[in-house]
């Protein structure tokens, strides 16, 4: 979406049908829906923050988005978590320039640490990701990071993902099955 | 506030120990405790008084003690919530310092919009909602409704009003409070996951009648709650989550309306608080980067292209190999015996 439009004149899917299950919270919906409008603006990456960072490559990008999507997978997480991984690595790299290629899983699996702790039940703990990393970082050498990225983002870790905005014009639908995973498949 | 823009000059060089949690920001030091305001589950708040500019602020700190997997994510979701609420109600997040905070929620946790299952023990046992004691996942804003009902009646009675110990102990409270619930008043409360580990049939869950009005009407120290005042507190305190008065429904509610003193802005009451904490305006941590540990080197746009250029290919397939070395599917085979998850126990004093 198009950082221009303001954030108002989006048309906004209303919950009308959805009155009956209080989970989908039809009584803030709009409301609910401008703040998520709104806060996708403020958790934008910048698109060319790679020329902040003189050693690496988009390339190498997609190397470490395959290894965090491979981890996700392993850690049965939920979807937010890899979306919201994926925002917090994109954003810390474009607050943070000329980080070493040797730093990148570093920052790659901070992220991910970090998401779990916003939106899982349960949080993997250090040491299995020093385990997932082969040994490349200590669980210190995390725990230092995961402190430096939530600095680094003035903790700022609420992003609105495709995911939260999937399920809220999925809610229109009336919550039928074979679409929300048709839906949820592309996503 | 200025103090918070140390936070992004934050090295990786850090010690590692509990009082210097988050990077090189201010010692507490900085701050003069006045006296302590409060303990809550996660933490104790004090008063303190900001050396550098003579501000009250108040000062949590966290309970950190057994953490080894980082910061607690209860405190990770409360600055981050904190962070993005602004409201001259709620408290605002100035700056995260040495070991410790300013701010004060519980456990807060971003509202996805439609269901998704949520931590099960969560909100100070004496303001649970009887859904949440009975395991119910998918609880709502109602649950929060039921928390205002339990703090409204507690500043009428002078008291708390269900002050339980353990989680059966708060329901017995509830049902002496309310009478107990019955599949008229609350249809399918039966159904839910905790549910058959309460015994309602024990005598002391068999109350037929809400008590409610004897138990504001003879509070120590407290004046008689009016009418209307009962009526508001008793919308609230409703066992069924659905038929539970909802935000604006308690804003438009008689308690509001016909009796006095009517509402006002925040201005015109007349507080006895000494002063304010100052919010300054605008981002709180502010944004910014810094150069802190990585290679940032000199030597202009151009030099930079080339060692681009040069490096790129070679860099790319050292990190690929980096990350391929332990991108083998056995590789993100669980160590034997080892602990995966971890699950943060969220009554942990």
């Amino acid at each position: 979406l198009s950082s221009s439009t303001p954030a108002r004149k989006v048309p906004m899917p209303v919950a009308k049908r959805t009155s009956d299950d209080p989970m989908l919270l039809s009584e803030y919906a709009n409301e609910i829906f401008i703040y998520m409008k709104q806060m996708e603006l403020k958790t934008m990456p910048n698109p060319k923050y790679m020329d902040l960072h003189p050693i690496l490559t988009w390339d190498m990008r997609a190397t470490l988005v395959d290894w965090l999507a491979t981890l996700h997978f392993k850690l049965s997480l939920l979807p937010e978590t890899l979306f919201l991984t994926m925002n917090l690595m994109d954003r810390f790299m474009s607050l943070k320039p000329s980080v070493s290629a040797e730093k990148f899983q570093l920052v790659g699996v901070t992220a991910i640490f970090i998401a779990c702790k916003y939106e899982e039940i349960l949080v993997p703990s250090v040491q299995i990701l020093v385990h997932m990393v082969g040994g490349g970082y200590t669980s210190n050498e995390i725990l230092m990071a995961e402190r430096f990225m939530l600095a680094t983002l003035g903790f700022g870790i609420g992003y609105n993902g495709p995911m939260a905005f999937l399920k809220r014009c999925l809610a229109l639908e009336g919550g039928d099955v074979r679409l929300t995973l048709l839906a949820r498949y592309f996503s | 506030m200025n103090a918070t823009q140390r936070l992004t000059s934050v090295t990786l060089s850090v010690s590692d120990t509990p009082s210097n949690f988050i990077g090189t920001c201010r010692p507490v030091d900085d701050f003069e405790k006045v006296g302590r305001v409060g303990e809550g589950t996660y933490g104790i708040v004090y008063k303190a008084i900001d050396k550098s500019n003579q501000k009250t602020v108040a000062l949590k700190r966290m309970r950190m003690e057994r953490e080894a997997d980082g910061l607690p994510l209860s405190a990770l979701r409360e600055i981050s919530l904190l962070r993005r609420l602004s409201h001259t109600n709620i408290v605002r997040v100035m700056e995260v310092c040495v070991g410790q905070d300013l701010a004060d929620f519980g456990l807060a946790r971003q509202f996805s919009v439609p269901p998704c299952p949520m931590t099960p023990k969560v909100v100070t046992l004496w303001y649970r909602a009887p859904e949440i004691l009975l395991g119910e996942r998918l609880y709502t804003e109602a649950s929060d409704m039921w928390s205002a009902g339990c703090i409204f009646g507690e500043l009428l009675k002078n008291a708390p009003l269900l002050p339980g110990k353990v989680e059966p102990h708060q329901f017995e409270l509830i049902i002496a409070l309310l009478g107990n619930p019955t599949e008229r008043i609350w249809p399918s409360f039966r159904d839910l996951p905790l549910a058959n580990l309460f015994r309602f049939d024990t005598p002391k869950m068999q109350q037929q009648y809400s008590t409610i009005k004897q138990v504001l009407s003879s509070s120590n120290g407290a004046a008689a709650a009016s009418p209307q005042a009962l009526e508001l507190v008793q919308d609230l305190l409703v066992y069924d989550p659905k038929r539970r008065l909802d935000t604006r429904g308690a804003l438009r509610h008689s308690y509001f309306r016909r009796e006095g003193p009517n509402p006002c802005i925040p201005s015109a009451i007349r507080l006895r608080f000494d002063s304010r904490s100052g919010g300054g305006g605008g981002g709180i941590f502010g944004g910014g980067s810094s150069a802190g540990s990585g290679n940032l080197r000199g030597g202009g746009a151009i030099a930079n292209l080339r060692k681009k250029l040069e490096g790129e290919q070679q860099q790319g397939q050292d990190f690929r190999r980096k990350i391929r070395r332990v991108d083998r599917d056995e590789d993100f085979d669980l160590p034997v015996g080892a602990r995966p998850f971890r699950q943060f126990d969220l009554d942990e004093k």
